[in-house]
């Protein structure tokens, strides 16, 4: 489950998911839902794994949502996960997939996941609030 | 909140250091009444007081009034610290490293563009790419994007993309000294590669303005501003790559552990010592993304130029370029003593008053043209440095309107309304990719100009030399 959060000038996003997996998939469509609207990132795509370390779990979320931005801006691509792999004591994402071209022009110019009013419960469920730079 | 600020006098209120027990310094906020009760909405005040608490922070921890809550570090923030004890928080210059403002004055009168308006305004939104992921006619290579990085606007003059005499009119010649492109991740780098030369997109544009009333009118003439005079205003930042470089100094920061660790209320207000080797890789990361900034205003402003000539235009003259999100190591006079100081400056816009040794011989006399944007469609202002803001505000003022509304509340408060029509009803052409961006960037979306900048007159900060109102507004 994701939403959009009233922000100034940014955008907020509160995130719920029963474990850390599903956590950063619902991170991930988030994301994408608010840049492409209701068509996902899907289709052929070139092999992609990335492991990301975080101080904690909240860190952990903001790595995630920056690398998919990075990704996204650099021309690489949407990432579509067939496998998360969330070590929570480590505060660890490995993930695994595709790297598909965007479905359309993102809407949002969304720049960078921040630390601004962060908050992030670790349930369960895990519960996210996030800020993104726009 | 009234309980908690002490009113000084009509435009000055304390935040006291009682307020919370780990302030080291008190806040003081610019401001009437609204703008302070404004403040009662959001976070603003309480960033103000987690600043203060920042080691070596010196003198107050100010707000502009045009504050408005922002990540760690409220924007409209301005907070020095000292070089010795203090520290420099990539929190407290922002994302948009060296996002700032640039003024060029045409030859042309407001009756020379009678029908040509929106013509020009079209013109302008081709030559410059603006909007999510708009990328720049020039490839660079990465040797050519390092030099960039190292000379600012300087590269961009070098190159035939700007006039030589531009960089007596933009801050520090140009180009921010002490940048080393070495010290940007490949990352940062890999996003600037492409950008050079684009607007963006959010609350960046390009403005085309007429000198509606002046206030100061020696200082006015000396900056070629007269009424009916059209000017063109670019507001714009380091884009990608800048993003990256906070990204990454704020990972480093937070990650910094035992004697080195700075101990904040907010992750996003994480810093190092000033002279650690992870504050001197920021600075040295930062100041290159200012140079790629003044060099992204600088290359716009070589296309907007273009334009201009073509609509008659005998060039267009720099009136000043600045930035209103940067850390600057200067000195000042705090207590009677010359001190070095890092200023961070967050949505807040340098002010040096007349006889400054850092402006041009051409400027030092006037002092510094201070450029205030309005939101869009409301009137922008032209302010000058005064020895008061030296003396009590760091040499700083406002930079803007400061948002009053979120976006989601500015989609609603506009609901149903074509912004695009509904300007051009006030005579003012719209070019944008998204209505959606016009509604959330409406003029109900910000405080109201006038009265943020009769505050800082009041004040004494900065003074009034122009008010310039739009003609044509370029989004991205």
């Amino acid at each position: 489950m994701w939403r959009e959060l009233d922000r100034s000038g940014d955008l907020g996003l509160l995130v719920e998911a029963p474990d850390g997996e599903s956590f950063f998939e619902e991170c991930r469509r988030a994301l994408y839902s608010l840049l492409f609207g209701s068509v996902p990132p899907c289709g052929e795509g070139s092999p992609f794994s990335l492991t990301l370390d975080g101080i904690d779990n909240s860190d952990l979320a903001v790595c995630w949502f920056n690398e998919l931005l990075y990704l996204l801006e650099t021309g690489r691509g949407c990432l579509v996960p067939n496998r998360y792999r969330h070590d929570a004591g480590l505060f660890r994402l490995e993930a695994e997939g595709t790297l598909v071209f965007p479905p359309s022009m993102p809407r949002l110019a969304v720049k960078a996941a921040t630390y601004g009013r962060l908050r992030f419960d670790e349930g369960p469920p895990l519960r996210l609030e996030i800020t993104l730079d726009l | 909140m009234a309980v908690l600020l002490e009113r000084i006098d009509d435009v000055r209120w304390l935040l006291p250091r009682s307020y919370k027990a780990s302030m080291r310094v008190p806040g003081r906020i610019y401001g009437d009444e609204t703008i302070v009760a404004a403040l009662r909405e959001d976070l603003s005040l309480e960033q103000v007081a987690n600043v203060a608490s920042l080691p070596g922070i010196v003198g107050y921890s100010l707000a502009m009034p045009d504050v408005h809550q922002g990540y760690g570090f409220p924007i409209g923030a301005v907070a020095a610290f000292d070089t010795e004890e203090g520290i420099v928080s990539p929190g407290g210059v922002g994302y948009d490293i060296s996002c700032g403002v640039r003024l060029m004055v045409s030859t042309l009168e407001v009756d020379d563009l009678k029908g040509r308006c929106e013509d020009l305004a079209r013109a302008l939104f081709r030559a410059v790419p603006s909007g999510v992921g708009s990328r720049s006619s020039l490839r660079l290579s990465g040797e050519e994007l390092c030099r960039v990085l190292e000379k600012g606007a300087r590269w961009a003059v070098d190159r035939g993309l700007g006039e030589a005499a531009d960089l007596a009119r933009i801050e520090e010649g140009g180009t921010f000294g002490g940048a080393d492109g070495g010290a940007l991740s490949h990352r940062a780098l890999e996003r600037g590669l492409d950008q050079l030369g684009t607007l963006g997109s959010g609350n960046h544009f390009i403005e085309v303005q007429v000198v509606d009333a002046v206030y100061d009118v020696d200082r006015a003439a000396a900056f070629g501003l007269s009424p009916g005079r059209v000017a063109v205003m670019i507001h714009c930042g380091s884009r990608g790559l800048g993003h990256q470089v906070c990204d990454d100094g704020i990972r480093l920061m937070a990650r910094m552990k035992g004697s080195r660790a700075v101990a904040v209320p907010d992750r996003q207000l994480c810093c190092a010592l000033l002279g650690s080797a992870e504050a001197e890789a920021y600075l040295a990361a930062m100041r290159s993304a200012a140079n790629y900034a003044l060099a992204n205003r600088e290359v716009i402003g070589h296309q907007v130029r273009s334009v201009f000539c073509a609509f008659g235009s005998r060039g267009l003259n720099l009136l000043y370029d600045v930035s209103h999100n940067i850390a600057h190591v200067e000195r000042h006079r705090v207590d009677g003593v010359l001190r070095r100081l890092c200023v961070h400056r967050k949505g807040a816009t340098r002010a040096l008053p007349p006889g400054h040794g850092s402006l041009s011989p051409e400027l030092r006399p006037l002092g510094q043209p201070v450029l205030v944007p309005g939101s869009m469609g409301t009137a922008s202002y032209v302010l000058v440095g005064t020895e008061s803001g030296a003396e009590e505000a760091f040499a700083s003022t406002c930079h803007g309107a400061g948002r009053q509304l979120s976006r989601q509340a500015a989609k609603k408060a506009t609901i149903g309304q074509n912004l695009t029509r509904r300007l051009a009803g006030e005579g003012i052409v719209v070019c944008a990719e998204r209505e959606g961006t016009l509604r959330e960037e409406a003029p109900e979306a910000y405080k109201d100009i006038d009265a943020v900048v009769d505050v800082v007159e009041r004040s004494g900060i900065s003074a009034k030399v122009a008010r310039l109102r739009p003609l044509a507004v370029i989004k991205g």
